[in-house]
C-alpha cells in the first residue's frame, strides 16, 4: 500500500493511501468487457447478424470501457474513501469512514485468473453496495480493507474472547521488510504501517510505528483460525440445508405412503374440468416430471451449497470476523464486531437429529444481495457444541462449562403456553378433519367414516407432536449482558443479543395470549430491514414485564 | 383526541362502506362476488361492522393509549385487540419527528414519532396538544445522546 501498484502505473511513486486519485489495474478493462460481453450479444443478436453493426457496437462499447477506466479515480482521506467516476456525468462518491459497514474482497474466476480482487464496501444506509473497485492488486485491497476497518478500535464494545496470537498464513503476501520491528505492539491491532510520505495525514496512523522508512507491502492476516468447514461437512449442509431438503423429504413421503387415489382422483377431476382433458397417462407423466423437478432442484441446491461455502473459513481478530469461501468465486467478507446485533443458531428438524447446527450473524443495514435477511453465515454447518462454544466466542460471552456441553439449558416458558400450543394443535386436527370429511368423502370408495376417523388420529398425532416440540422449543434466559431466547419446530432458532445491543423493549399480547396470561417480548435490535427481531414467545406476562423493566434499565444505564 | 379518532374513523368508515357497496352493487364496475349471493349482503354486514368498529374503538384506544416519559426511557402502552408496551431508553433515540395532518390541525392536534437504530419500531404518541408535542420534542431531543456506536 505504500508503494502503488507497479504494474498499474510504474512511474507514479504515490499511492491512493496518501490521497492521490489512482485508477483501477487495468485489467479492469477486461472484467469490464467480460460482463458486458453478454448484453453486448444480445444486442447484436437482437439487431440481427450484420458485421457492420456488431463492430460498430464492439467499438463503442470498448471506447466506453477505456474512457470509464480512464475517468475512475479513488483515493484515501484522512476518514473517507473517495470515488471520482462517470464519463458523461461525473460524480464524486464520498464514502465516510464511519458508515462503512463492511468491505468485503470477492474474486470470481477471472479475477483469479487475472490476478485481482474486487473490493465492495459496503455502507449503512445504502441500497446495495456502496463503492465497488473491481480490480484491484490482491496486497492493496487486503491493506484498504484492513485501512477502512481498523478505525474504532477502542470502542469496540463486545469483545471477543477469542485470542488473536497466531498469525496465520492466510491472505498474506510478501513482506518488503522481514524484520519489521511492529508486527504487534503489545496487543495493539495489527494494522497498516504508515509509510514515510503521510504526513499529512496523520489520522491514517493505526498503529503506534516508530520505524521511519519501514515500507511493508500488506500486513499479513493476525487472524485466529476459529472455524473450518470440510467440503464433506458442506455437502452434509446442503443435503439437510434449508426448506428445500425439508421438501424434498416430505414430498418422498407423500409419494410413498399416500395411496395415488387419494388425491390423484381429485386433481384429476379438476383438470378434467379444464377445457384441454387431460388423459389418465398424462397425469402420471406430469407427476413423474414433478418429482423430477424437485429432485433435480434438490441436487443442484446441494452442489450450489458446497460452490458457495466451499473451503469456509472463519477467522478473527479482536475487531473483526473475516469470512473465506467459494470454490469459483472466492470471498472474503468481514464483519467487524461492533457491526454484529445478534448471532442466531439455527438448527432444522433433520440437523438436530444429526447434532448439526449452522451459525448465522445479524448485521445491521447489510444491504448486499444474495444474504437472506441480512444475516452472513458464521458458519454454514458444524457439530451443535461448536456452533454453541463459536457463538458464545463471537458474541463476547465466556465458555460455559466443558466445551461438550453444548446448548445452554434455557429456563422454559410457563405450562400456560403448553396448554396454548395443545389448543391449537387439537383445534388445527378439527379443521383438517373436518376439511377432510367434506371434500374427499365423496370421493372415495372407502368407508368415508372409518377414513376420516383414521385420517384425524394421524393428523392429530402429527399435530400433537409438533406442539409438543414447539412448546420444547421455546426458552428463555438472561445472562446479564446478553439475553438468549429460542423458539421455533421446524426450524428452532437460538439467538443470543447483547444488552447493549437492544433499542426497543416491547411487550406484546395478541387476543389468545391475553386468554391465556402470556406475552411476548420483542428484543428490537438495530436489524436489517427484512428480517425477524429477536423475540421472547409466550412468556408468562408478568415475567415478560419483569424482565422488559430489567433489560431496558440496564440498556439505560449503559449496560456494559 | 376521542373526537378526532371519531372523525378519523368515520370518514376512514364512509370510504371503505362505499368501496363495498360498489363491489357489492356492481356500480361502475363489474360484480366481483358470486352471482348467487343477494345483493346488498355483503355492503350491509361490512358496513354494520365497520361503523361498530368506528363508534366503539375510539373511545378504548384512548383508555389504552397512555405513554410516560419516565427516568431514563419513554414508556408507551397501546393496542385494543392486539396489545403492547414499548419501552424506548432515551439513549437509544436517533431523532424525534412531529407530525400533524390536515384533519388533526383542526383539532389542534399532533403526533410525536420517536425513531431508534431499530428499523420500523418507531414509537408514537398520537394525539398529543400540538403546542405540548413541539415541548416535548425538544425536550427528548437535547436529551444527552447515545454515546455508542452509530449502527
Amino acid at each position: 500500500m505504500t508503494s502503488p501498484p507497479d504494474d498499474a502505473a510504474p512511474e507514479r511513486a504515490r499511492s491512493p493511501f496518501e490521497g492521490d486519485p489512482t485508477r483501477l489495474d487495468p485489467l479492469a478493462l477486461v472484467i469490464w468487457t467480460w460482463r458486458g460481453a453478454f448484453s453486448l450479444l444480445v444486442l447484436i443478436v437482437v439487431t440481427g447478424w450484420m458485421p457492420q453493426v456488431g463492430a460498430a457496437l464492439l467499438g463503442l462499447t470498448l471506447v466506453g470501457i477505456i474512457l470509464r477506466w480512464m475517468r475512475f479515480r479513488w483515493h484515501l482521506e484522512p476518514d473517507a474513501v473517495v470515488i471520482n467516476e462517470g464519463i458523461l456525468i461525473r460524480k464524486r462518491r464520498v464514502i465516510r469512514r464511519d458508515r462503512i459497514q463492511t468491505v468485503d474482497l470477492e474474486r470470481t474466476l477471472l479475477h483469479r485468473i487475472l490476478g485481482v480482487t474486487e473490493v465492495r464496501i459496503e455502507a449503512i444506509g445504502a441500497q446495495g453496495t456502496e463503492g465497488s473497485l473491481v480490480a484491484v492488486d490482491p496486497s492493496t485491497a487486503d491493506a484498504l480493507r484492513r485501512t477502512l476497518l481498523s478505525r474504532s478500535t477502542a470502542r469496540t464494545p463486545v469483545q471477543p474472547t477469542v485470542p488473536a496470537e497466531s498469525a496465520g498464513p492466510a491472505g498474506s503476501s510478501e513482506l518488503a521488510d522481514p524484520s519489521r520491528p511492529h508486527g504487534r505492539p503489545d496487543g495493539e491491532p495489527l494494522a497498516l504501517a504508515p509509510p514515510p510520505a503521510l504526513g499529512p495525514h496523520p489520522t491514517l496512523v493505526l498503529a503506534p510505528n516508530p520505524g521511519p522508512a519501514v515500507a511493508i507491502e500488506a500486513a499479513p492476516d493476525p487472524m485466529t483460525e476459529l472455524a473450518h468447514a470440510p467440503p464433506e461437512r458442506l455437502v452434509l449442509a446442503g443435503l439437510t440445508g434449508g426448506r428445500v431438503g425439508i421438501a424434498a423429504a416430505l414430498a418422498g413421503f407423500f409419494f410413498q405412503v399416500v395411496p395415488d387415489e387419494l388425491w390423484i382422483g381429485r386433481l384429476g377431476t379438476l383438470i378434467e374440468q379444464a377445457p384441454d382433458p387431460t388423459t389418465w397417462v398424462g397425469m402420471r407423466v406430469l407427476v413423474v416430471m414433478v418429482v423430477f423437478a424437485l429432485l433435480a432442484g434438490f441436487f443442484l441446491s446441494v452442489v450450489a451449497t458446497v460452490f458457495a461455502y466451499w473451503d469456509f473459513t472463519l477467522s478473527a481478530d479482536d475487531e473483526m470476523l473475516a469470512v473465506r469461501r467459494g470454490l469459483l468465486t472466492e470471498h472474503r467478507d468481514t464483519v467487524p464486531f461492533r457491526r454484529i446485533q445478534a448471532v442466531r443458531i439455527e438448527e432444522n428438524l433433520v440437523r438436530r437429529l444429526l447434532g448439526l447446527a449452522s451459525l448465522r450473524a445479524v448485521v445491521a443495514g447489510r444491504a448486499g444481495t444474495g444474504r437472506d435477511e441480512g444475516t452472513d453465515y458464521l458458519l454454514p454447518i458444524g457439530r451443535r457444541a461448536e456452533v454453541h462454544r463459536l457463538a458464545r466466542a463471537v458474541i463476547g460471552l465466556p465458555e460455559e462449562g466443558t466445551p461438550e456441553q453444548g446448548p445452554p439449558h434455557l429456563h422454559p416458558m410457563p405450562p400456560r403456553a403448553r396448554r396454548r400450543r395443545w389448543t391449537r394443535a387439537l383445534l388445527a386436527t378439527g379443521a383438517i378433519t373436518a376439511a377432510t370429511w367434506f371434500l374427499l368423502a365423496p370421493e372415495m370408495a372407502l368407508d368415508p367414516r372409518t377414513t376420516t376417523l383414521v385420517f384425524g388420529g394421524v393428523v392429530l398425532v402429527l399435530a400433537g407432536l409438533l406442539a409438543e416440540g414447539a412448546w420444547r422449543g421455546l426458552g428463555w434466559d438472561d445472562l446479564g449482558t446478553h439475553a438468549i431466547v429460542r423458539e421455533g419446530v421446524v426450524n428452532r432458532v437460538t439467538t443470543l443479543v447483547p444488552v447493549n445491543r437492544l433499542q426497543v423493549l416491547e411487550t406484546s399480547q395478541n387476543p389468545f395470549q391475553r386468554i391465556a396470561g402470556l406475552a411476548t417480548l420483542h428484543l428490537r435490535v438495530a436489524r436489517p430491514l427484512m428480517g425477524t427481531s429477536p423475540r421472547a414467545l409466550d412468556l408468562s406476562l408478568e415475567g415478560a414485564e419483569d424482565w422488559r423493566e430489567e433489560l431496558a434499565t440496564r440498556v439505560a444505564s449503559g449496560g456494559r | 383526541m376521542r373526537t378526532y379518532w371519531w372523525v378519523s374513523g368515520a370518514i376512514r368508515t364512509v370510504l371503505l362502506g362505499a368501496t363495498l357497496l360498489i363491489v357489492d352493487l356492481g356500480l361502475f364496475v363489474p360484480r366481483l362476488l358470486p352471482s348467487g349471493w343477494p345483493r346488498g349482503l355483503v355492503a350491509g354486514s361490512g358496513i354494520t361492522v365497520l361503523a361498530l368498529w368506528a363508534a366503539l374503538a375510539p373511545p378504548i384506544a384512548y383508555r389504552r393509549w397512555r405513554f410516560a416519559l419516565r427516568e431514563r426511557d419513554l414508556w408507551i402502552r397501546r393496542g385494543i385487540l392486539f396489545r403492547s408496551i414499548s419501552v424506548i431508553p432515551f439513549r437509544r433515540l436517533q431523532f424525534v419527528d412531529t407530525q400533524q395532518g390536515p384533519l388533526a390541525r383542526i383539532f389542534d392536534l399532533s403526533e410525536l414519532v420517536v425513531h431508534t437504530a431499530a428499523p420500523g419500531t418507531a414509537g408514537r404518541v398520537p394525539g398529543l396538544d400540538a403546542a405540548e408535542a413541539e415541548l416535548l420534542r425538544e425536550r427528548l431531543a437535547h436529551l444527552e445522546p447515545d454515546d455508542d456506536e452509530p449502527t
